[in-house]
């Protein structure tokens, strides 16, 4: 279901084959990352661009990633788009979150 | 003159709005549109006036009753049947609807106006009778300009310079349209009419009847007059309705409530301090709502009645139904929220309860503990909180 590509210190994660992170899906993705992040990643970099539905639980499993990364790496998503943007924007999540159109420019801020 | 709404509609364009009202009872500032246009009858002069319902009829029903309360009276035909205590919905179409009246009632004894249950209009009814009148026709369609980017939208008429009607055009592209003039759903009839349409048909206006008329070279008129037509056909339509009526921008059209200050009106046993909360007019709070201190509204921006906005919550350009608490993390712009539905006017729309975010928006009889894992969105909360 998710995809890894590793760059320097960077994770890139790929969502596959799912276009929703609900109560089944993002505690699955939130420990996916965490195990990378203890791994050595210091920067995450989600494409949702595959995503067009998220619950109140994939919020919470992006704060929880936030909180494992602290203020150690970057959190970044990629292609955030319609009721999923909505839903950032309603919890006013997007002022904390870094928010990119594509992993181009994603990476760019980084590197 | 006796008056015929049509008000049997599904309102497909203007879901999800209308999966539990029917589309003339959409409320532009927490009034139906249907009964915008009963007021504006009765201020024609017109009092007998009948609504054919189908779709969520008792709706439409049950609010305007026998009509009494705005010195009218109202009959309805409902287009249907009963089966095991059921409701079947079967409606004939607009024209089929006339004809279904006059069969089991004979009601159209004189030159009648029929309008749509979905548009707030100020047209003079009076001139246009005189027009139709002069014209000896049998039906005269009201018209209106348009520009001509916008006809795709609209039935287009093209008519000769003695006003007969020669063609119609559904939708054309604005590169093929013959005229710049469109149907607004209101016509003046005479009861002839009637002989023109069959029995127990699905038959419309304005694809079936009109142009069969035209096609057989009858006295079917087009009145080209310019009045305020505001349609209330899709979600756009409903957003821009409000922010104009709250701008002053539709003609007599009353906004409910006091006005506290230029631009803020409130209803009665709502508790909000000005002096405390963040408020850029033009904006509506309905009655027995509770503003918190430190709140952000900013308008055009309506808010229904029974409302609760928690400390910090923040509204902009938003329409608020009923009874709706909003938890003081969310900020809303550009939305219309109900208890199901959070809909920008593209018509995109989160699902309130399939998000669980019922902890955000709620129904303020709801009880807290009841809300999707309350507990769990609780901490939730306190740490998106903390992270903001």
């Amino acid at each position: 279901m998710f995809l890894a590509n590793f760059e320097n210190k960077t994770c890139t994660i790929a969502i596959q084959k799912v276009d929703k992170l609900d109560a089944q899906s993002a505690p699955e993705l939130r420990s996916y990352i965490v195990n990378i992040i203890n791994n050595g990643s210091e920067n995450i970099i989600i494409d949702l661009s595959n995503i067009s539905f998220m619950d109140s639980s994939a919020l919470g499993a992006i704060v929880s990633i936030m909180k494992v990364l602290g203020g150690n790496g970057k959190l970044i998503l990629v292609g955030v788009h319609g009721i999923v943007l909505d839903l950032f924007k309603l919890t006013r999540m997007d002022n904390v979150l870094n928010l990119y159109n594509d992993i181009e420019s994603a990476k760019k801020s980084l590197f | 003159m006796k008056a015929m709404i049509l008000a049997a509609g599904k309102g497909t364009r203007v879901r999800p709005l209308t999966d539990k009202l029917p589309k003339p009872m959409i409320p532009i500032i927490r009034k139906p549109v249907i009964q915008h246009i009963i007021e504006h009858l009765h201020s024609s002069n017109i009092t007998d006036i009948i609504i054919n319902t189908s779709y969520l009829a008792d709706c439409i029903e049950n609010y305007l009753r026998d009509g009494d309360q705005f010195g009218v009276n109202i009959a309805y035909s409902y287009e249907g049947y009963m089966n095991n205590n059921k409701l079947f919905d079967q409606p004939f179409g607009s024209a089929g609807g006339i004809k279904n009246i006059q069969n089991s009632s004979s009601y159209f004894d004189g030159t009648f106006i029929v309008l749509c249950g979905d548009a707030i209009i100020d047209l003079d009814i009076e001139k246009a009778c005189s027009y139709h009148k002069s014209k000896g026709a049998i039906a005269t369609i009201i018209l209106q300009e348009v520009d001509k980017k916008e006809v795709h939208k609209y039935g287009v008429v093209d008519i000769a310079k003695n006003g007969k009607v020669k063609t119609f055009q559904e939708k054309p592209e604005p590169q093929q349209a013959l005229s710049t003039l469109v149907n607004t759903g209101i016509y003046i009839f005479e009861p002839e009419i009637l002989e023109f349409i069959p029995n127990h048909t699905n038959f419309d206006i304005g694809s079936d009847l009109l142009p069969y008329l035209a096609s057989i070279g009858e006295r079917l008129y087009g009145f080209n007059t310019s009045f305020q037509w505001i349609d209330i056909g899709s979600i756009p339509d409903v957003f821009e309705a409000s922010q104009k009526a709250l701008n002053n921008k539709i003609k007599n059209f009353k906004i409910p409530g006091t006005c506290i200050r230029p631009g803020i009106w409130i209803g009665p046993n709502t508790q909000i301090n000005l002096d405390r909360v963040n408020i850029t007019p033009p904006v509506y709070i309905g009655s027995s709502c509770y503003i918190e201190d430190g709140v952000t509204i900013k308008g055009p921006t309506v808010i229904g009645a029974n409302c609760y906005l928690e400390k910090d919550s923040y509204l902009d350009k938003s329409i608020v139904d009923d009874y709706i608490r909003i938890c003081g993390l969310a900020r809303i712009e550009n939305k219309f929220v109900s208890h199901k539905d959070y809909l920008d006017a593209s018509g995109r729309n989160l699902d309130v309860k399939n998000a669980k975010i019922d902890w955000l928006i709620r129904d303020t009889r709801q009880m807290e503990h009841e809300t999707t894992h309350y507990e769990k969105n609780i901490t939730q909360f306190n740490s998106i909180k903390k992270a903001i």
